[in-house]
């Protein structure tokens, strides 16, 4: 398994969406190579058994109004910004 | 039963405490006050309650003392109790151990909360974890590491660090962990008190706050077995709002299953590099009680055993990828992150500056395993591993009752032991399988190594025969 270059921890924290620095880019390369020279061990692994992991169950249900309520201040309290007419704010993301 | 008890500190068990509440030996307000005293002269330093519910714990304490006069007391009336703090309480901060939401209100409880509630316990406050469950150690908190009741300068283990600590140092009769590789068991072992994890689907994970949503469960630290037992007994129920809730059909049909005093272990996976002398001494001691105690042991192999922390840790990190890629610092978490230009900037920001480092390694090994060009090789090949690794344990399940193996291949280390972060997972090679295949296991303290730090051996039962590993435990537990 070939090791990891700074460009693919770059890469990797652009998939992630995770900002991170210089100095952190070079300790999670070191850390990311040791882990995936590990685990790439798994490449290795061959098998012909085909049993489903799981029994499989429709946990479906009928599509009518859940018992669960919310009050709308139960569920502002967890709001960071209200405005005062009891909407939640956020940050203007959106481009004209 | 027949125990007396003279001091306060004597009430070790469920048990112990609703039988002094019941004679009136102690009251539910004394137990609470044991408790908060504790916690008031230790956890500035152990760091284990990241919030004591002080006020609402003694008005809820009279009103347990209440129930035992008029005789509407229930099954864990007056037991106060912990909660880890990726388990929602109502009304309640809830962190995961984050700085990332930090100040986030649970609007409802927990399925397990309140499920506790509707029997009477008691919450004493929320534990210190590690960050989204992410870690092993109990040093990955964005609140500050616990420490080791047992030894301050050891790692209580974690992810559970705070819950299994809450015991340990007498801050409550039992708590609430999470368990995703090993997050019960582990810190159970390293604090020297018993950790319970169920069979995946055994109790609700509603209220939970995800980290690998196929490996994530819900589960009990306590001092004894009986505790435990009680206690699944009220949580181990089928929930409508989790969908991977085993059914109260399949329940009642694995229970059937007859428990069987046979015992395997994984010879060659246990003589492993890495396992400590005196935890393979200690293990190899265990086998030889319960051979006295009437079980057969015989030792077995499973092959595939040697993929399994490979496989662990590409689901984990993978699952782990996706449920955390919600905090985005717009719709979930995040704070103050000064200026930004747009919706890209604003998600990468908020996750460079409020993920701990342990959560970005994590989800960025979980976005490689799944990327394009790899996702086969990787995520394909541990998926297969694990339907390989079920096959393997349901073999030996015919046979053998339980599978036996320590908890963990050293005793508590201690902090800053420069590990890295590949050696830091190396110590769930014996944890991570019941996760990978759903099935439970329980972690029993069986005595101090030459250091005074505990040892723990590991149970592991099948598929829905929890009950097997409690009786397991009870006969481990014999002096």
């Amino acid at each position: 398994m070939s090791q990891l270059t700074l460009e693919n921890i770059a890469a990797l924290a652009e998939l992630a969406k995770i900002e991170i620095t210089e100095t952190e880019k070079e300790g999670f390369l070191k850390d990311i190579n040791g882990i995936l020279g590990h685990v790439s061990m798994i490449q290795n692994f061959s098998t012909k058994d085909d049993t489903p992991l799981y029994h499989f169950h429709s946990v479906a249900r009928s599509d009518k109004s859940q018992e669960r309520n919310f009050d709308h201040s139960v569920i502002m309290d967890n709001v960071r910004d209200k405005s005062a007419d009891g909407y939640v704010e956020v940050h203007k993301v959106i481009k004209k | 039963m027949t125990k007396t008890f003279t001091d306060i500190s004597e009430i070790r068990s469920v048990e112990d405490a609703v039988f002094c509440f019941t004679h009136n030996i102690f009251t539910p307000v004394q137990l609470v006050e044991f408790y908060l005293k504790n916690i008031t002269e230790k956890n500035q330093e152990l760091n284990v309650y990241l919030e004591v519910f002080a006020d609402e714990a003694r008005a809820a304490a009279v009103e347990a003392a209440e129930r035992y006069k008029n005789g509407t007391a229930r099954r864990l009336e007056g037991v106060p109790i912990a909660i880890k703090d990726c388990l929602l309480v109502q009304g309640k901060t809830a962190t995961a151990g984050s700085k990332m939401i930090e100040n986030f209100t649970a609007a409802y409880d927990a399925t397990a909360v309140r499920l506790l509630k509707e029997f009477g316990a008691i919450i004493l406050g929320r534990t210190n974890m590690d960050e989204f469950a992410l870690g092993g150690s109990g040093e990955n908190s964005a609140y500050g590491p616990t420490k080791n009741p047992i030894s301050t300068d050891r790692v209580p283990g974690g992810t559970s660090s705070g819950s299994a600590a809450a015991v340990a140092a007498e801050m409550c009769l039992f708590a609430l962990g999470t368990d995703t590789g090993g997050s019960v068991r582990q810190p159970g072992s390293f604090c020297g008190v018993c950790g319970f994890k169920p069979s995946y689907g055994g109790v609700s994970r509603n209220g939970l706050i995800a980290a690998a949503s196929s490996l994530d469960t819900v589960g009990v630290l306590a001092h004894d077995v009986d505790t435990v037992k009680t206690v699944y007994e009220i949580l181990g129920k089928e929930d409508v709002l989790d969908g991977t809730s085993i059914p109260l059909s399949v329940r009642e049909e694995k229970s059937k299953t007859p428990f069987k005093k046979k015992i395997a272990y994984p010879k060659a996976y246990i003589e492993s590099e890495g396992v400590n002398k005196e935890v393979k001494e200690n293990f190899y001691a265990t086998l030889e009680k319960m051979s006295s105690l009437g079980y057969e042991v015989v030792p077995v192999e499973i092959p595939t055993l040697d993929y399994a922390l490979s496989a662990y840790y590409i689901i984990n990190t993978a699952e782990v990828s996706t449920n955390l890629s919600r905090f985005d610092g717009l719709r979930f978490g995040g704070g103050d992150i000064g200026e930004f230009k747009g919706y890209e900037e604003l998600y990468k920001k908020t996750r460079g500056k409020f993920f701990g480092k342990e959560v970005k390694r994590r989800i960025m090994l979980g976005s490689y395993v799944l990327s394009h060009g790899y996702y086969d090789a990787y995520y394909g090949k541990a998926t297969l591993l694990r339907s390989a690794l079920r096959s393997g344990f349901e073999k030996i399940f015919k046979e053998f009752s339980i599978i036996l193996t320590p908890t963990a291949p050293t005793t508590a280390f201690e902090f800053n032991a420069q590990k890295t972060p590949l050696e830091m997972y190396l110590e769930d090679i014996f944890t991570v399988p019941a996760n990978l295949i759903g099935i439970p296991g329980i972690s029993v303290p069986t005595g101090f190594d030459s250091l005074g730090l505990p040892f723990g051996v590991q149970a592991l039962a099948d598929f829905g025969c929890d009950e097997h590993v409690f009786l397991f435990a009870r006969d481990v537990a014999q002096k």
